[in-house]
């Protein structure tokens, strides 16, 4: 069964390169522009595996999404932030709200694909 | 700050950049000093602020079309990128850079949060003098046949100084991987 990733990126380049990483394994995924969108997409989508989700976007930040997707009774979808950000403090940050990884951009494809199927399986 | 910080500063937005650009694919050399008021023919620039306690400001990076594509990471799969495309991965890699000078500015002490970047393209651009009491810092790289110009003014609060740099961590750098 193919598993269900939402990404959460206001650059669709940024959007199609995580698209790319994941091309060729049993993934569809899902588009969103920031974090409200995001949260909306999690709504319309509760059979999610998976968020990827950039941290400085308009609107909504990626930070503000997690909390908010992960209140009760929201989906306990894992998260696993993509960003340029490297400051510890909001790394911790993401930690206490659940996210399970952050990886720091630019990325190597396979090392995102590797982390994604530790955390969807 | 005092100059000798502030070129310090400089320096790190130079190693930034290149240090970026290598991840890329792209080797930057160095050209010295943007001059303001130089009109460039044709440009997509993207601008990104950011804010802090101590220091506050924007950085800019702007190039001809031909290097954005050069370093665009689709531009394999999509041989006619857009100008839309090209506006977005300008945005992409202004933010990039701005994460990676934010954690070295972390490493001396000095804290910023960051903006999301707002990017244009056209003609006969002119980067205007940094105004009174903005320290600027601007840098020509070339690659290849090509340039990047990048430019990072600030208002720094007086008696602000850089604080020895903290040892960097394996995972602080891009690519690095926290799995909790």
């Amino acid at each position: 069964m193919r598993k269900k990733i939402i990404v959460v990126d206001d650059s669709r380049t940024a959007r199609q390169q995580v698209i790319n990483a994941l091309a060729g394994d049993s993934f569809d995924v899902v588009e969103a522009v920031d974090g409200r969108d995001g949260i909306e997409k999690l709504s319309l989508h509760p059979d999610a595996s998976m968020v990827i989700c950039d941290v400085n976007m308009p609107r909504m930040n990626g930070l503000e999404m997690l909390v908010q997707a992960s209140k009760p009774p929201a989906s306990t979808v894992p998260f696993l932030m993509l960003t340029t950000e490297a400051q510890p403090e909001l790394v911790q940050q993401a930690k206490q709200a659940g996210a399970k990884a952050w990886i720091i951009k630019p990325f190597k494809p396979e090392l995102l694909l590797a982390v994604v199927k530790k955390i969807a399986g | 700050m005092n100059d000798r910080d502030w070129q310090k500063i400089g320096a790190l937005l130079v190693e930034s950049t290149q240090g970026l650009f290598q991840k890329l694919g792209a080797t930057l050399e160095s050209r010295g000093t943007h001059e303001s008021g130089a009109f460039v023919d044709e440009m997509t620039v993207a601008v990104i602020g950011f804010a802090g306690d101590a220091m506050r400001g924007s950085l800019v990076i702007g190039a001809a079309r031909v290097a954005w594509k050069k370093t665009h990471p689709l531009a394999a799969d999509r041989p006619t990128l857009s100008e839309d495309d090209v506006r977005d991965w300008a945005g992409e890699l202004a933010n990039q850079l701005i994460g990676r000078l934010k954690i070295r500015l972390l490493r001396h002490g000095i804290t910023i949060q960051l903006g999301t970047p707002t990017t244009m393209s056209g003609r006969d651009f002119k980067l205007g003098p940094a105004v009174t009491k903005v320290m600027s810092s601007q840098h020509r790289f070339e690659m290849g046949s090509d340039w990047v110009i990048v430019r990072l003014d600030a208002v720094v609060d007086e008696g602000v100084t850089l604080q020895e740099a903290a040892e960097p961590t394996s995972e602080e750098d891009d690519g690095g991987t926290f799995i909790f």
